[in-house]
């Protein structure tokens, strides 16, 4: 998997590309390592060339969720294909992390949604 | 007719793991969307058995076999090691509790619990045999 990182405004963006799986999950942990010291007021993260997805992707997603919420960043997910909303779903998590079909649409969502609405 | 793959017991062999699933189950014209969750259900037991049965140890080997009996496909995850743990023993903790907690830990199982219609866990000659079931997914061949 490649991950990059880049920044815009009051935001930062982790870009993913590949297979997000238990071989590769370590490298988004480290990438929102980086992006949280940065300490822009949202994380996006960038799935349209994300290819698949397991648990320890999502549950980077799910500890680095904490973190966000502990200094009041707000986090969001663009991209996201039919294939891996369907993990998200299955186990419910479609309800607890912003998903978006664009990064407008995530933005939207963010600008919508309490941070407590969702805990 | 059956299907194998042994790998050793390290992450970077699981996009293999997937490979070999993906390719098997695209032979028997499985449709694409049922195909996905067997991968991703076999991936995570592989995954798992690679870290809390083997330690991610490389020179440790399982294997995944695909089984095609009359277009009833099954599947099984066979380990080797003689005193290699029953991950179907394991207590599963609820996604609301691993959520709360903010941990990353107990997904896998769970997706493989909610994917597979049947699983269980037998031992045959010293091996610790993981064998599956998804009811939608029948071969055409």
């Amino acid at each position: 998997m490649e991950v990059s990182i880049s920044e815009e405004g009051n935001h930062s963006i982790i870009s993913l590309s590949g297979d997000l799986d238990a071989s590769s999950s370590i490298s988004l942990d480290n990438a929102f390592t980086s992006v949280l010291s940065s300490q822009r007021s949202v994380i996006f993260v960038d799935c349209t060339k994300l290819d698949y997805i397991s648990s320890p992707g999502i549950g980077v997603f799910i500890s680095r969720l904490g973190d966000c919420e502990r200094q009041g960043i707000r986090l969001g997910l663009f991209g996201v294909s039919d294939k891996i909303l369907k993990v998200f779903k299955i186990l419910g998590l479609d309800q607890l992390i912003i998903i978006g079909k664009t990064k407008q649409e995530a933005e939207l969502n963010i600008n919508a949604t309490q941070p407590s609405d969702r805990m | 007719m059956q299907h194998s793959l042994r790998i050793g017991c390290s992450n970077v062999n699981l996009k293999e793991v997937r490979t070999f699933v993906e390719n098997t189950l695209g032979a028997y014209r499985v449709p694409s969307d049922e195909t996905d969750w067997v991968v991703l259900a076999i991936d995570e037991l592989c995954a798992n058995l690679i870290a809390h049965a083997h330690g991610w140890d490389p020179s440790h080997q399982i294997e995944v076999c695909i089984v095609n009996e009359a277009s009833v496909i099954s599947f099984q995850v066979r380990d080797p090691a003689p005193d290699g743990f029953n991950l179907l023993d394991y207590k599963l903790p609820e996604v609301q509790q691993i959520v709360s907690e903010k941990r990353n830990g107990g997904l896998g199982l769970i997706l493989l619990r909610r994917i597979m219609d049947e699983i269980r866990a037998e031992r045959h000659n010293g091996e610790l045999v993981y064998w599956m079931r998804k009811y939608s997914v029948r071969g055409s061949l």
